[in-house]
């Protein structure tokens, strides 16, 4: 098996050499060179999963080369223009969430969403609190009753505005009528470890980032704001089984920029459906934490439509959405 | 019990041809890629990570150390041979690397970087089995006002480990850190000092930076001096160093590499930062500190062990606390990421075999560069024979790809060669580049945990006072602060003997 590894490790080293030849090739049917994924955030994050992933599944199914190309930096904007910006040619794809539709409210130098072609829509990230287990809190209503005494002997851990985690701690402490103190993290990564170390007492955090500490009983998920409990824990109940009528998330979808032809677009649409729908992927976005429901360009165009309705209202009561940006 | 998996996972490890040749195919790529100059040891880790990700864990990572550990002795042998450090941890072996070179002695000062390397990464892997699960106990006191004390106590340092004034040095340091304020705030994701233009939100990345600074830099005065005379080729000169050469410098050896250690364990202190306090200590402590900087060997045997040695020290608090030493730690970190396995104060506790697996890796990268090294070191040599006016090109070439392929962003290169340009117009102007990069590598860290330490006290400065380990490193600032002042006193009060040893560093300073 280590010999396999080494193998594996040869092979890997001249794929990589091999790979500006392939380009060179004939342009025929589509696809005839290799298809890059973008992934706006740096690798070792949960989209670069759901990219190296995805790409795998895709490079089999499409039977070319898939190529993850992490474009980073200025809070995901850089990588999103960077897809806006490509040639519309089915050749250049990305991963998104809704840090992109924030930016495009906050940020008047990002991309606007309409250069974005929604392709495939793969997973919900729901919003979630979790406690630190030393603070004794089991419940929505013990946290609430502890916020009401008082609001500052929790802290919350969330990203800075406009990150998934932000709009969590903007919704919940609204639903549940409680004042939320939020410390900024730059990042899931560095929040996880403020709620680990007890610099924070509580966080926002979608699932995935925690799940292996709330399995080894480090962290106390109290709700899940979705309509279903979440698939890999099933024994914490959703915000509306406790009485507090909430539901937010994030997503994640595959998008590529506005202009591909017709029919690469319909080949590309149906090669990541089936990639979203491999063994390979499903088994592995799960136990990653990931709540899976695959859709084509239609259901990814109507979720993204409804995220902007959503996070809109919550940057603007923040004061957050910039002068020009603002709609009339 | 760690020794327990520790050996049971080296006995793993080295009867296995299939490691031992992973290690070996780890290492030559480390020495290659890490000689090349422009290529740092974080852009070959980069490089090579997509290519672990088929690999189990174990695998992956005793890959990755084994082209970390070498990648680090390969920068000095571009250092030593063509006065261009390959990485950021040897700017300072070219200082006597190259006169030795220059004079015919390229194999012994190949030689001896890589004995010092060896020895040094052997001391830093020996604290960092010591000091890491010590450390982990206090993993959860170090939060966000002992990260800010952390950052504040580098940049002291930094005052210190630069050459001539240290007001100059601080401003340039001061300049640093404000260029680190360029783009997204880390906490709010407002926007600084970026005209609203897309290039300038990217942020000041650290990579294109540095690539700017010292590789772009060099070449820009390399092609002023070109002019000047035609570049003498040295004679290669005898390979081999007697033993008794090695064995007579323990002591600087073993000085390098525990001052390597604990400056690497200091999180975004890193390698640079290593060499030049271990250079400058050397020379202090030198009989014959005139002879620095034309060729002697303890100006190359010191900053050498320390670069190697300061792999363990970054190590540390990327075991215990999750925190990347370096950034050459972060694309490790990255890596284990992609991995599943995630650094921090509960790694020990969750998953000791993990550990055992870096450190067998560590100890096995040491064995193999010093092998590999010593069989190379011949071939090195005729490097030397390029014709300088080849050897820019290749160089410039390696700056521009380094730059792009660190975010796959274009601004960057714009980045990197107006740095490059900063960088030549400060060495002209006798400013030093490295409080430049410093500034931006801690400004950030400290900016971002002192206002979050402030939020958490709702504005109270007590907090940094309240808490031992902030309090202790705070402290320790004010004395090395201080310290000047006091010898000062000690001399007006006592003759010049209570400051005798205050040395001054070699006017040819990298950058200066």
């Amino acid at each position: 098996m280590k010999r396999r590894q080494l193998f594996a490790t040869v092979t890997g080293l001249m794929t990589l050499a091999s790979l500006p030849m392939t380009s060179a090739l004939a342009q025929d049917a589509y696809p005839s060179e290799p298809i890059h994924i973008t992934v706006v955030w740096p690798a070792g994050g949960g989209h670069d999963l759901v990219g190296r992933l995805i790409g795998h599944e895709l490079s089999e199914i499409m039977d070319t080369a898939v190529v993850v190309d992490n474009v980073t930096g200025a809070g995901g904007s850089t990588g999103i223009r960077h897809i806006v910006e490509a040639d519309p040619d089915g050749y250049t794809i990305g991963v998104m969430g809704l840090h992109a539709v924030s930016q495009s409210f906050m940020n008047p130098a990002a991309p606007k969403l309409d250069g974005l072609d929604p392709i495939a829509y793969i997973s919900d990230e729901p919003g979630a609190i979790e406690v630190s287990v030393d603070m004794g809190i089991d419940t929505l209503d013990d946290y609430v009753a502890a916020m009401r005494s008082d609001p500052m002997s929790l802290m919350n851990g969330n990203d800075p505005q406009g990150g998934n985690s932000f709009i969590f701690a903007s919704v919940i402490p609204d639903a549940l009528g409680v004042n939320m103190m939020k410390l900024p993290y730059p990042g899931h990564a560095p929040t996880v470890t403020a709620l680990l170390t007890g610099e924070v007492q509580t966080a926002t955090l979608p699932i995935p980032p925690i799940l292996e500490h709330a399995k080894a009983g480090k962290v106390k998920v109290l709700g899940v704001a979705s309509d279903q409990r979440h698939p890999q824990l099933p024994d914490v109940p959703t915000f509306k089984e406790q009485g507090y009528d909430v539901v937010v998330n994030d997503f994640v979808m595959l998008v590529a920029p506005v202009g591909i032809p017709q029919d690469v677009r319909a080949k590309l649409e149906e090669g990541l459906l089936q990639a979203i729908n491999s063994a390979g992927f499903t088994s592995a976005a799960a136990d990653n934490g990931m709540v899976l429901r695959p859709g084509g360009a239609d259901l990814a165009a109507e979720e993204l439509a409804k995220q902007v309705e959503l996070v809109y209202p919550i940057l603007e009561d923040a004061g957050l959405v910039a002068e020009e940006l603002k709609r009339k | 019990m760690l020794l327990e998996s520790f050996f049971t996972v080296l006995a793993d490890f080295a009867t296995s041809p299939a490691m031992l040749g992973l290690v070996g195919l780890g290492a030559i790529l480390g020495l290659v890629l890490g000689a090349i100059p422009g290529i740092s040891s974080t852009m070959a880790l980069a490089i090579l990570m997509p290519v672990t990700f088929t690999m189990e864990p174990g695998v992956a990572i005793l890959f990755l150390i084994s082209v970390f550990m070498s990648s680090v002795y390969g920068g000095s042998i571009s250092a030593i041979l063509m006065k261009l450090p390959g990485t950021p941890a040897s700017i300072f072996t070219q200082i006597d690397g190259y006169p030795m070179a220059q004079s015919g002695r390229a194999g012994h000062a190949l030689n001896y970087a890589l004995v010092a390397s060896t020895v040094g990464g052997m001391v830093g892997l020996a604290l960092l089995v010591v000091l890491a699960p010590v450390l982990a106990d206090f993993a959860t006191n170090f939060r966000s006002p002992e990260f800010a004390a952390v950052a504040l106590f580098g940049i002291v340092m930094l005052s210190f480990a630069s050459n001539g004034s240290t007001l100059v040095a601080s401003v340039v340091g001061f300049v640093g850190v404000l260029l680190g304020m360029v783009g997204f705030d880390a906490l709010t994701d407002a926007q600084r000092m970026t005209m609203n233009q897309p290039m300038l939100q990217s942020g000041l990345n650290l990579i294109p930076v540095i690539i700017g600074l010292f590789g772009l830099g060099e070449i820009l005065q390399n092609l002023v001096r070109f002019g000047d005379s035609p570049t003498a080729r040295p004679a290669i000169g005898k390979v081999m160093l007697p033993l008794s050469e090695l064995t007579r410098r323990w002591k600087v050896m073993l000085r390098g590499s525990v001052i390597g250690t604990f400056i690497g364990a200091i999180p975004a202190a890193g390698s640079a930062v290593a060499v030049s306090i271990a250079y400058a200590q050397e020379r202090r402590l030198s009989k014959e500190p005139e002879k620095f900087g034309s060729g002697h060997p303890d100006g190359l045997v010191a900053p050498e062990a320390a670069n190697s040695a300061s792999v363990g020290g970054s190590l540390i608090p990327l075991i215990a606390l999750g925190v990347p030493g370096d950034t050459i730690t972060a694309v490790l970190m990255g890596a284990l990421m992609v991995h599943g396995l995630t650094p921090g104060p509960l790694l020990f506790a969750n998953d000791p075999t993990f550990v055992s697996w870096i450190y067998v890796s560590v100890l096995l990268a040491l064995v193999a560069t010093l092998v590999l090294g010593l069989g190379m070191i011949r071939a090195a040599v005729l490097v030397t024979r390029i014709p300088p006016q080849l050897m820019y090109v290749f160089i410039a070439v390696f700056c521009v790809i380094g730059a792009f392929a660190i975010r796959n962003d274009m601004n960057d290169v714009y980045v990197m060669i107006a740095f490059g340009v900063v960088g030549f117009v400060f060495s002209r102007i006798g400013l030093p580049v490295t409080p430049l990069a410093f500034g931006l590598i801690l400004g950030p860290i400290l900016e971002e945990n002192l206002r979050r330490s402030l939020m958490i006290s709702q504005g109270s400065w007590k907090i940094f006072i309240d808490r031992p380990i902030s309090a202790t490193l705070l402290a320790i600032c004010v004395l090395l602060v201080a310290l000047p002042l006091i010898t000062a006193l000690l001399h007006r009060l006592y003759g010049p003997l209570a400051c005798k040893r205050g040395g001054k560093v070699p006017s040819n300073y990298p950058g200066e």
